[in-house]
């Protein structure tokens, strides 16, 4: 009588130690499918909401390249040799020399950008005194931030001419962004991230394989999973769709999956 | 004999029991206190996300807040309570277009705390660029009426020449401006109207010169947007010589002598020239009503009157309206306001 007892009590125990195993490791799993989710809107967001006008090079819905502002600058002086002084907040720090991928100048009457694919090394200069030509020509207040005035170079052999005083400088990354197989986990797909045209690096997986980018170009209230030729210049939305999934940890129980829609406003878009 | 059999069994038996119980009970509380640390764990990093994202919202807001609410010289930083955050806005001078165009960089901190994590508030920065309008009101007339027919009567007079000269400021003397500039038809009765020339009457209607006047009438008028002085006139004797405050007065107003005073005299609904009235600078008018033969109010400045709609037909019966390039100057300065760059306001760091 006891032992019938006895083993009634373990398997009650038992089932409650099961149960609350199998909870814990659900719970674990939608966390962990909740933050890769989380992880790649988070990034996507910071990075794409900035992108200026005309600032999609690639929009389909596996792959989006976008330029990505680093800094605005604006041109306050110029100096003989073909280089000019701008403002640029916190001087060359915010500058990610490896990242770089050109600059873009800022036509005032139309607001249109015109992009130039450059490295930081090819454009920057030294010497001359930034700060006090800005002070003298174009009447910048430089009290305290001598060093946020700088010089750069060779913009017109990009450009054709040297940006008049008072143009508005971009410095850009060129960001890809990838849905493709996961190196990591090989039955789901990853998103990868890395800069245009060098090699990708994942840094979410567990993604399904709906995972995917969609378009809103200017105009259009619905969203398109590609976009090419001129109307990438008419992108204002990005819409990134996903659906985010990771196996049980114990045989016959359904995949877990969290997924959300994020639409991202480009916000510089005209 | 049976009894103590049974005794030692039943120690043997429940000890085995217990054990198993106990650790079970002990598995069970070492993964509730693992549940319970993931998620809190996750509980915090949605609160950093959600932090994250209110700073960049404050910012952002912080940002705009600045912009808009600027009228006349821009102060270097402020500090906006904004939701649960707080926003810190910077900016600078970093270009000189002309006189009346300044670029300025604005900078906006937000951040929010977090009470559980006091020492470590969530924190964003966004920035952008802003020009500085310092003289938005073109010099085009002494009187802007927007239309209707506009009679003028005995001992009026509206003259659009210069009436400063060098030793009121270094830009007098100009060469002055049209007298009077409508969307209707003037109509002389004893009254003059000079100036260079003396009418300008090629404004096809209200909204043609209300655009021309590039006033935001829809912001000034508005009783939210904080101007220097609201409803009634401040003493302008204890204010510096060179003040031309905005003085804003909601409503209908006719202005006797008391009103007297200088700067920008903002009236959102219909305004009346009162008894022996002197004004130096600007006036902004939603309408202009009949002025009476016996008050005689004299401008020195700008009149711009019919703002809301065009302009009912309306006689001015007395008074002298005389453009003056000095005071419309420094009103129009006290009206100045940034206008941010289209895209240009982005996340630093």
């Amino acid at each position: 009588m006891s032992l019938v007892i006895s083993s009634a009590i373990v398997m009650l125990v038992s089932s409650v130690f099961l149960v609350q195993n199998n909870f814990y490791a659900s719970q674990l799993l939608r966390t962990a499918t909740q933050d890769n989710a989380r992880s790649v809107t988070e990034l996507l967001s910071a990075d794409i909401r900035m992108v200026a006008d005309s600032g999609v090079i690639v929009a389909n819905e596996s792959q989006l390249v976008i330029r990505s502002p680093m800094l605005l600058a604006v041109v306050c002086g110029s100096q003989g040799g073909g280089s000019v002084f701008a403002f640029m907040e916190e001087g060359t720090n915010l500058v990610d020399t490896l990242d770089m991928g050109g600059f873009a100048v800022r036509d005032e009457t139309t607001g249109a950008w015109s992009f130039y694919q450059t490295t930081w090394d090819d454009i920057k200069a030294s010497g001359g005194q930034p700060a006090r030509t800005c002070f003298d020509t174009s009447g910048s207040d430089t009290t305290a931030a001598a060093g946020e005035f700088i010089r750069l170079s060779s913009l017109a052999s990009y450009h054709g001419s040297l940006p008049a005083p008072g143009s508005m400088l971009m410095l850009f990354r060129e960001i890809e962004y990838r849905f493709s197989a996961s190196a990591l986990d090989t039955l789901t797909m990853g998103l990868y991230r890395g800069n245009y045209g060098e090699t990708l690096i994942e840094f979410a997986s567990g993604m399904d394989t709906t995972a995917a980018f969609q378009y809103r170009v200017s105009g259009s209230p619905s969203y398109t999973g590609s976009v090419t030729g001129a109307a990438l210049g008419t992108i204002d939305g990005i819409r990134v769709v996903v659906q985010s999934r990771l196996r049980a940890a114990t045989g016959g129980r359904q995949d877990v999956t969290a997924g959300w829609t994020v639409d991202i406003p480009l916000r510089n878009a005209n | 004999m049976s009894g103590m059999a049974s005794a030692r069994r039943s120690e043997r038996e429940g000890g085995f029991v217990l054990a198993m119980v106990v650790m079970f009970l002990f598995a069970i509380a070492v993964a509730s206190a693992t549940g319970y640390l993931v998620v809190g764990s996750e509980f915090a990093m949605s609160n950093a996300s959600r932090d994250g994202n209110e700073a960049l919202a404050v910012a952002r807001a912080g940002l705009h807040r600045f912009s808009s609410e600027q009228l006349g010289v821009v102060g270097d930083s402020v500090s906006y309570a904004i939701g649960d955050g707080i926003a810190q806005v910077t900016s600078r001078r970093v270009f000189v277009q002309d006189s009346l165009n300044h670029l300025y960089y604005l900078r906006s901190e937000g951040t929010v705390t977090n009470a559980r994590y006091p020492g470590i508030p969530a924190r964003r920065v966004v920035s952008g660029y802003a020009w500085h309008r310092r003289n938005p009101i073109p010099l085009n007339a002494a009187v802007w009426v927007s239309g209707g027919e506009l009679r003028l009567e005995a001992s009026t007079s509206i003259d659009g020449a210069d009436h400063a000269t060098l030793a009121d400021c270094a830009g007098g003397a100009t060469v002055g401006v049209t007298g009077i500039a409508t969307a209707g038809t003037v109509v002389t009765s004893g009254g003059t109207y000079a100036g260079n020339p003396a009418l300008d009457a090629s404004y096809a209607s209200y909204s043609d010169l209300y655009n021309a006047a590039r006033i935001r009438w829809d912001v000034l008028s508005s009783a939210s947007f904080p101007v220097d002085f609201e409803g009634s006139p401040p003493n302008f004797a204890a204010l510096p010589a060179d003040s031309f405050p905005v003085v804003r007065y909601s409503g209908n107003l006719t202005a006797h002598y008391w009103w007297n005073g200088r700067g920008v005299l903002i009236v959102t609904g219909r305004f009346r020239p009162g008894y022996q009235f002197e004004w130096d600078g600007i006036i902004l008018a939603g309408e202009l009503d009949r002025v009476r033969n016996w008050y005689q109010p004299q401008v020195r400045g700008m009149l711009i009157a019919g703002l809301n709609a065009a302009n009912p037909n309306e006689r001015i019966q007395s008074g002298s309206f005389d453009y003056h390039s000095c005071n419309v100057y420094s009103a129009n300065a006290s009206l100045s306001y940034l206008e941010i760059v289209d895209g240009s306001i982005f996340e630093v760091g």
